[in-house]
């Protein structure tokens, strides 16, 4: 273990900077979504129609709305509705993804057959209109929009972990086991989850940002997190109508969204550098 | 010991699975007690097919495969079970045969911990370096990964793990065709000693003659799915009687 | 002598890892004639591909050379890439091993051969001409058939991609063939006649070879002369009957010995990394007959005198003994 985190530093050092950037600031993101309120300057639903619309200055770095709430706590109370539907997502979506997948792939025949014509089902809807459609017929907050997104995005998990585990299937180390007398449980879990975590990992950091911009143009359109709560699609819509007087009130939490995505697709692009076996193979040889 | 009788398997391919591709074409042969049985042919000729047969992985189209009082081909999951620790398998890319993911000892354990031989992880931890003890391959190797091995260590490895089942018949595919001349040498003298000091029975699958001739007992010829020639060694090699043996004799170097 | 072809004098290579130098091949020379077939023999990893490469100028970027490698008496192992280009090819070709993965499985069998000529930046002749030079080499390695050129590699079987392959290095004529692990990966009956093949290229284009294998049977087939390689140091060079029914070099008489038709004789223990090579003589932790010198200093490479030339101090003594 020591070493392989030993390996994972060398390998930092020498040249996944993207990765570096990436994990920095993700953790710099995640960090400021669990202090919120000890970043937050002022508090984030507090209205004072006195100072609305105010410019950036001191006491409000990123300016006010228009309704004098200060637009940098709320980016701040913000990025924990916005990281935490993206991590819930990811999450419960991998999980059922892989499992459905890795089962599909193992077992194949009919088991296979069916399960994958239900993830073509899944597949033929575009994305946005059957998140829409599922979190207009469920009542519009934040837990329902979260299932509405687990339902698209588990297909993805589902299609990777079922091409991986058929060539899996097929791998000579895996008919030694069954040779061994393993059984399938024991080859579900000791075989295939460890060969299919590195793929489904990258998956995951790179869906994280895909899934910020989701979040933000559901809410852009009214779905999800309900006002007064701050959700970054939602602050964006509010200044759309300022856009002309008052900038800072788009352009702020659209940075915001903007730069969580960026570093967690950073991520995603170093790990799979870092996980990918012929990387690896390089390394070792050198 | 083990006797295949009127072995076929056919794969359906082309449109709506019309062609019916013949991988194994009523094959017969018996191994004897104790001895090393050789079964040749070069690549794609149905040696595999049938290896995996007899260990169970693929379902036969017909035939018999008597192991004991049983057919293999007729068993049920309930009845491979009580047999499953008999037959074993050693296979061709050394590397290959472990799961990436975990360490040489991991891979030894496995079957242990499959059969539940071991009381506590200290006993287990005194079987799993005895095994590799027993076919040379020092205990400092055990915290490696399956890459970090050469071919040798990996398939020496192979063979412990199966040994610790204590199997009656072990198949060997190819098991040195992927090794270098002295390694080679070097794990046909270890199959030897097990052959000897355990008596256990073994099929060696190989393409080629050399190693068939100074290792096995006996040898079927196969080609095309189909043996074309079976005897001893002695036999087959000396005085062969099949077109296809003395091609085979003739295109040595 | 004028008739040298190649001839490497005390090449060295060492590869730079983490800003340390680890060398591979040490201090190996020898000479290939005109119409020679030289045949490289070694275990895995022993540094025989990284010759190949060092003459080839294929070495990877951290590679250190030095040495010499003179070609028909001129030095090529420092010379610039443009310069060697127009060697590369047209006077020294190699045929890769793996005949599965050298080939573009997108192109016609045809197409990949003829585009080593056509591709190149001085080719000035007509396409039609290079095409039907193609189909003589073709016609010549026995894949004539018009179906079979116009195929793509998957659907031609082990032993006709290597027949491409091995039409790829000849096609430009080149003087000497560089041909690594011809026979590796390919089926029993195949191995006859990939060598065969090689033997009679050799004759018909007139051109010399350099083989790295390890195959010891196909080496004894067809090479002129053997040299044995161990852990990047050549210790044994001689006639294949010499080599094999009299091997001098106790490394080379443990591997003739573990061969399955001399009696599966264990030699022990592995080929040493080359991290931790011994001292002096670096078969010295291996062999029988090692004593206190063998250790302390690398022994020199002498000639027994009938061109036989053996890298180990105690050789004369072995020889009587034996």
């Amino acid at each position: 273990m020591i070493r392989y985190i030993k390996k994972f530093f060398d390998y930092l050092n020498r040249k996944n900077i993207m990765l570096i950037c990436g994990l920095f600031f993700s953790l710099l993101f995640i960090l400021i979504a669990i202090f919120a309120e000890h970043f937050e300057l002022h508090n984030p639903t507090e209205m004072n129609l006195a100072n609305a619309l105010t410019a950036p200055c001191k006491t409000y770095p990123f300016g006010t709305d228009q309704l004098g709430r200060d637009i940098f706590s709320r980016i701040i109370e913000g990025s924990r509705i916005s990281l935490g539907t993206a991590f819930a997502v990811v999450i419960i979506a991998a999980a059922i993804g892989t499992a459905i997948g890795a089962v599909s792939g193992y077992f194949g025949g009919a088991m296979d057959m069916i399960l994958m014509r239900i993830v073509d089902i899944f597949l033929a809807f575009p994305t946005i209109i059957f998140v829409l459609a599922l979190s207009t017929f469920m009542r519009g907050n934040q837990a329902n929009l979260i299932i509405a997104l687990c339902c698209v995005q588990w297909v993805r998990y589902a299609r990777i972990a079922r091409g991986e585990a058929v060539i899996l299937h097929n791998a000579e180390f895996v008919e030694a086991a069954k040779g061994l007398g393993a059984g399938n449980l024991t080859i579900l879990f000791k075989y295939f989850i460890p060969n299919l975590a590195p793929k489904i990992l990258i998956t995951m950091s790179m869906d994280i940002g895909g899934i910020i911009l989701y979040c933000a143009s559901l809410s852009f359109l009214g779905l999800g997190a309900q006002p007064p709560s701050p959700a970054w699609g939602t602050m964006i819509s509010d200044g759309k109508g300022y856009l002309r007087s008052a900038w800072w009130m788009t352009v702020y939490p659209g940075l915001a969204v903007s730069l969580t995505a960026l570093s967690f697709n950073m991520i995603g692009d170093g790990l799979r550098d870092l996980l990918d076996p012929r990387m690896r193979e390089s390394v070792s040889t050198e | 010991m083990l006797e295949v009788q009127n072995l076929c398997k056919n794969y359906r391919t082309g449109f709506l699975g019309q062609k019916q591709v013949r991988a194994v074409n009523d094959v017969s042969f018996s191994i004897e007690e104790g001895e090393i049985f050789g079964l040749f042919g070069q690549s794609g000729c149905g040696k595999t097919t049938v290896s995996k047969i007899i260990m169970g992985l693929l379902p036969a189209s017909s035939g018999k495969i008597i192991y004991g009082d049983k057919d293999l081909l007729s068993l049920n999951k309930k009845g491979w079970k009580s047999i499953r620790r008999e037959i074993q398998m050693v296979y061709q890319h050394p590397q290959m045969s472990f799961n990436p993911r975990s360490t040489v000892f991991e891979a030894c354990a496995e079957p242990l911990r499959i059969y539940g031989l071991a009381k506590n992880r200290q006993q287990e931890r005194e079987m799993v370096e005895q095994m590799l003890c027993e076919v040379g391959v020092s205990p400092d190797q055990m915290k490696k990964f399956p890459h970090e091995i050469s071919g040798g260590q990996a398939q020496r490895i192979s063979f412990a793990r199966t040994l610790a089942l204590q199997p009656r018949l072990l198949i060997l595919d190819e098991p040195t065709s992927m090794l270098d001349i002295s390694v080679q040498a070097q794990i046909l003298q270890t199959v030897r000693k097990i052959n000897r000091e355990k008596g256990i029975t073994m099929l060696f699958i190989s393409h080629d003659l050399d190693v068939v001739h100074a290792i096995c007992n006996h040898v079927a010829v196969m080609e095309n799915g189909q043996i074309a020639e079976a005897g001893s060694v002695e036999q087959v090699f000396e005085n062969p009687k099949h077109p296809y043996t003395l091609k085979l004799l003739e295109a040595r170097l | 002598m004028e008739n040298n072809l190649l001839e490497l004098d005390k090449l060295s290579v060492g590869f730079l890892v983490k800003k340390k130098k680890i060398n591979i091949i040490h201090d190996v020379s020898f000479k290939i004639a005109q119409h020679e077939i030289l045949a490289v023999i070694g275990e895995t990893g022993c540094g025989k591909s990284v010759t190949g490469s060092a003459i080839l100028h294929l070495l990877p970027d951290n590679a250190v050379v030095s040495g010499s490698v003179k070609y028909k008496g001129e030095e090529i192992l420092n010379m610039r890439e443009r310069e060697f280009r127009k060697l590369r090819g047209t006077e020294i070709a190699c045929i890769p091993q793996s005949p599965a993965t050298s080939l573009n499985p997108v192109m016609r069998a045809q197409t990949q051969v003829t585009e080593c000529i056509i591709k190149r930046k001085d080719f000035k002749g007509k396409k039609s001409e290079v095409k039907a030079q193609a189909h003589s080499i073709f016609e010549r390695l026995g894949i004539g058939e018009r179906e079979i050129y116009r195929r793509y590699p998957c659907e031609l079987s082990g032993g006709m991609c290597q027949r491409v392959l091995i039409s790829m290095g000849a096609i430009t004529h080149p003087s000497l063939l560089v041909v690594d692990e011809p026979t590796k990966a390919i089926d029993w009956m195949l191995r006859r006649e990939v060598a065969q093949l090689l033997r009679e290229l050799r004759d018909s284009m007139d051109c010399a070879m350099l083989m790295i294998t390890h195959d010891i049977d196909v080496a004894r087939s067809i090479a002129d002369r053997i040299a044995v390689m161990y852990a990047g140091e050549i210790v044994e060079i001689g006639s294949p009957e010499e080599i094999i029914e009299n091997p001098q070099h106790p490394y080379t008489k443990g591997l003739i010995a573990s061969l399955p038709s001399k009696g599966l004789n264990v030699m022990e223990g592995f080929m040493p990394s080359f991290e931790l090579l011994p001292s002096g003589c670096r078969f010295s932790d291996r062999c029988r007959y090692a004593f206190g010198q063998c250790t302390a200093s690398e022994p020199e490479t002498e000639n027994n005198g009938q061109g036989h030339l053996v890298k180990c101090c105690r050789w004369r003594e072995l020889e009587t003994n034996a």
